[in-house]
């Protein structure tokens, strides 16, 4: 049975034309932009090797760790083990990273209590590997200097799969 | 604890917790894969990990996911087996070209609307490792899928599924899956091809020869069980070890073409043999594991996957809210307004758009697919999860009130598309 004018012109309209728009859209995409990835794991390294500020009067100890982010437009999840109790969000805008309310568990700060803390950082987009640097920064401790860092994106998350 | 200790706890919990949720939603009329796919979102962070962080930590900690997560794909791989089984292409070719035409309508009207709306989203909810053209079409792909198994399920339990109406809805529904999934393997050869050194049109010849040798080749060969089973009215152990042997290697072809283990378990099920009892046969022999004890897990996953925390704000919601506005007007509204131009009445068009709007399950299987190639983000993800849920949680309820038992009970054949006079063939056939 072949199908009738009507239908072939319903195709047409219903199917064909929205097909057509979807390659407009597709093309009309091609100019978007999206924010820098940076999701994935990181390797973390301190300034020095085994940074060190006291903050409440005890040494906290910053060693290399693991920063992992979950990427989700400008919105991330940051997890910096084993720094941090539980994963914080931050924002990135443009190559500006930024998690002001970052906590870490009493006994990475060296407190009684947990402190929090913000993370500041650029992503380094001109060389091979991506990277970020920046610094940390304990809330209500003025004196403490920030510990600088630099972070490395390890090669599978820059792979896609 | 040793890993499969923990693999077997895991298991009990989750096979517990569906049941339960199961339960619990079949007394209010939801299908009960429904209440599974809750009890997912249940056990992960976005509400057992809020009350319990520390008990969802040594339950599910990071490191056992990798066990969980090949017990589920293993129940994956042998459902979609199962859904390709299911569809007959023959059906809808009885349906005439109004349903042909129905089906194309309810793709290209949510896919083209998804498209419209990653021009959106894309700045917002992407990242620069995700070109728009596939972040553009994995939207479409995800909103223009129908929860073939889950409709099924549903027209039974509405006594529709002999109907003309339901027999048009499965039909639809097939050509929906089968369109956004040739779709997804797309998608997922240039993004694996992204990261490989293989490039995309080699992936994507490999797999349209894969796809002719199945049809043309191996196709012929399946017709062997059926004649089996035509004379003695079973296979035999060592047939049935074949047929999962065959669905292994398909699927593991596919894995290594570049595309999807799962597409090559839903093509094989696809070019079985499509007689009745066979069908009835098969499904029977394979359902109970899958079904019952291995596709919680997938649900369980999904639901760790799933952080219901990251839609929080007036930013997010929003975008959650259009996510499931688009979904809904795209696959309702388009599948609504198919049937209308076909000539069917408002009745029958909204009961069939709402039909069409029951993503379940199959939108899962493709949501973790995006995330697993991250064409998704973590929130998009959610998102969609969200949107998954509401979709299929609105089509008993809407199903029932547009099509309520009283008038079930009242015609003789319910909710039917007019048969020679009906426009769906009449007008356009």
């Amino acid at each position: 049975m072949f199908p009738s004018r009507r239908f072939l012109a319903a195709y047409v309209f219903f199917v064909g034309v929205p097909l057509l728009l979807l390659v407009g859209v597709l093309h009309l995409g091609r100019n978007l932009t999206a924010p820098v990835s940076v999701d994935g794991t990181w390797d973390f390294f301190p300034q020095a090797p085994q940074s060190t500020i006291s903050v409440c009067g005890s040494e906290a100890v910053f060693t290399t760790s693991v920063l992992t982010i979950a990427q989700s437009g400008q919105v991330l999840s940051m997890d910096l083990h084993p720094l941090m109790r539980q994963p914080a969000m931050g924002r990135i805008q443009g190559v500006a990273i930024s998690a002001p309310a970052l906590q870490a568990p009493a006994r990475a700060s060296g407190c009684r209590e947990p402190q929090s803390f913000s993370l500041k950082g650029t992503v380094d987009l001109g060389i091979k590997r991506l990277t970020i640097s920046g610094e940390l920064q304990f809330d209500g401790c003025p004196s403490c200097a920030p510990v600088t860092f630099r972070a490395v994106r390890r090669i599978s998350a820059e792979g896609g799969l | 604890m040793p890993a499969i200790s923990r693999l077997i706890i895991q298991m009990a919990v989750i096979i517990c917790v569906a049941r339960a949720v199961g339960a619990v939603f079949r007394r209010i009329r939801q299908p009960q894969v429904m209440g599974e796919m809750v009890a997912g979102i249940v056990l992960g962070p976005s509400l057992f990990g809020l009350l319990a962080p520390h008990a969802l930590t040594v339950l599910f900690p990071t490191s056992s996911l990798g066990y969980l997560d090949a017990v589920s794909q293993i129940g994956l791989v042998l459902f979609m087996f199962l859904v390709g089984l299911g569809i007959n292409p023959k059906e809808l070719k009885a349906q005439g070209h109004a349903a042909v035409l129905v089906s194309h309508i309810s793709i290209t009207a949510p896919f083209v609307l998804a498209a419209f709306l990653a021009l959106f989203l894309y700045p917002r909810l992407s990242d620069s490792s995700v070109s728009f053209s596939n972040f553009a079409l994995f939207m479409g792909a995800a909103m223009s899928i129908t929860a073939f198994p889950v409709l099924a399920r549903i027209l039974s339990e509405s006594h529709m599924i002999d109907t003309r109406l339901g027999t048009v809805a499965i039909s639809c529904a097939a050509v929906d899956d089968v369109t956004g999934w040739a779709v997804l393997a797309y998608i997922i050869a240039l993004v694996r091809a992204h990261g490989s050194n293989t490039p995309p049109w080699l992936t994507l010849l490999g797999s349209l020869v894969f796809v002719l040798v199945m049809v043309f080749g191996v196709k012929r060969l399946l017709r062997h069980f059926a004649a089996a089973f035509d004379r003695s009215g079973q296979l035999s152990d060592s047939m049935l070890a074949l047929v999962v042997l065959l669905v292994l290697g398909s699927a593991l072809a596919t894995e290594w073409l570049g595309i999807h283990l799962l597409f090559g378990a839903f093509l094989l099920g696809a070019i079985m043999p499509k007689d009745p009892g066979f069908v009835r046969y098969l499904t029977d022999k394979f359902e109970f594991i899958p079904v019952v004890v291995l596709l919680p897990t997938f649900f369980a996953l999904t639901g760790l996957r799933t952080s219901i925390s990251l839609v929080r704000g007036p930013g997010m919601v929003f975008y959650c809210s259009m996510i499931l506005v688009v979904a809904i007007v795209g696959k309702l509204g388009g599948s609504t307004l198919a049937a209308r131009i076909t000539g069917s009445s408002v009745r029958e068009a909204t009961a069939l758009g709402v039909l069409m709007n029951t993503r379940g399950l199959m939108e899962l299987v493709i949501l973790n697919i995006g995330r697993e190639i991250k064409v998704i983000s973590p929130a998009l993800f959610s998102m969609m999860v969200l949107m998954a849920l509401v979709t299929t949680f609105m089509t008993s309820p809407l199903l029932a009130w547009i099509c309520p038992e009283r008038l079930l009970r009242i015609e003789a054949k319910p909710v039917q598309l007019r048969d020679e006079e009906s426009p769906l063939r009449a007008a356009i056939g």
